[in-house]
């Protein structure tokens, strides 16, 4: 229970920073994180790096957009599909989010541990990315006008 | 172009927690990384530099400068204070990074306060003359305080 309390608290600071999770990124994550020092470890690296503005710079995020099929997409409309990797030995933890268009607020969709072998690895990725575009057409939306 | 509703996302501050002050060391820590980071990337791109370029003016590598605008590398006060000298010939750069810490740090303490009053997400303002009311966090209201108790909606 205590482990599940860093990592709230961690969600907490990066939603002052419009960095957002979805109730299965919370979910995935709590079951990723097995001991208390990989978890710190994480707090420490994944706040740091979701804080910074230009993701585009550091080879720890890739964009997916160009991996993706017509019908993905329109589901995006217009926003980009991230993947976030923590490097840890042979447990390195991936984390799909999207980035908004319109204001550059990240919303964190899933999480999964990548299988080390290639094979294997990249069949995670076929079954995490129609996930995550899943669980982010599945979050309710609402038109900007509305106030 | 729709956008997420922010109510069907994950609430922490639905959760009572005990914050660990390791924890809230930690996030600190980062938030002024990152706003060493953001002096560095703002100036090199006001300056059209690239990291190379800017490296050979710091007379360093530029994987230190990658690592510095990455968050990677834990700059000390002295280093700061030299970058500034270099690049503004003054401490400007390193008093607005300071100061950017500053106001990042409380405006992180003042969300945090705004979100975790119960159920009511409200703030204060410092003399309590005005409350500004949350009804979900997109949408907030300003109200006047009638007497110690009682507000009402402007």
């Amino acid at each position: 229970m205590g482990e599940n309390n860093e990592i709230i608290q961690m969600l907490r600071d990066l939603e002052a920073d419009n960095v957002w999770s979805t109730n299965d990124f919370y979910r995935d994550i709590i079951s990723l994180l097995d001991s208390g020092e990989v978890q710190r470890k994480f707090i420490e690296v994944f706040s740091k790096d979701m804080k910074i503005s230009n993701i585009n710079a550091y080879n720890k995020f890739e964009l997916l957009n160009k991996n993706l099929t017509e019908h993905q997409r329109r589901i995006l409309d217009g926003n980009s599909l991230y993947r976030y990797e923590f490097r840890r030995n042979k447990k390195n933890i991936k984390c799909i989010f999207i980035l908004e268009k319109e204001d550059g607020e990240k919303i964190l969709l899933s999480a999964f541990k990548e299988d080390w072998s290639k094979e294997k690895g990249n069949a995670s990725y076929k079954t995490n990315i129609p996930r995550a575009i899943k669980i982010y057409n599945d979050l309710p939306k609402k038109n900007k006008e509305v106030v | 172009m729709s956008k997420i509703d922010k109510k069907g996302l994950f609430d922490p501050y639905s959760v009572d927690i005990q914050e660990s002050p390791e924890i809230s060391e930690i996030l600190n820590y980062s938030d002024i990384l990152t706003e060493i980071s953001k002096a560095l990337i703002n100036y090199r791109k006001e300056n059209n530099l690239t990291q190379k370029d800017l490296s050979k003016k710091l007379n360093m590598n530029q994987s230190m400068i990658s690592k510095l605008e990455s968050g990677e590398y834990n700059a000390t006060l002295k280093m700061l204070l030299k970058i500034s000298y270099i690049l503004v010939k003054s401490s400007k750069l390193f008093i607005d990074i300071i100061e950017n810490i500053r106001n990042r740090l409380e405006y992180k303490e003042e969300y945090k306060n705004i979100m975790s009053i119960g159920k009511y997400k409200c703030k204060f303002d410092y003399n309590f003359s005005n409350v500004y009311l949350f009804n979900d966090k997109n949408s907030v209201f300003e109200a006047k305080i009638v007497n110690n108790q009682e507000y009402k909606i402007v």
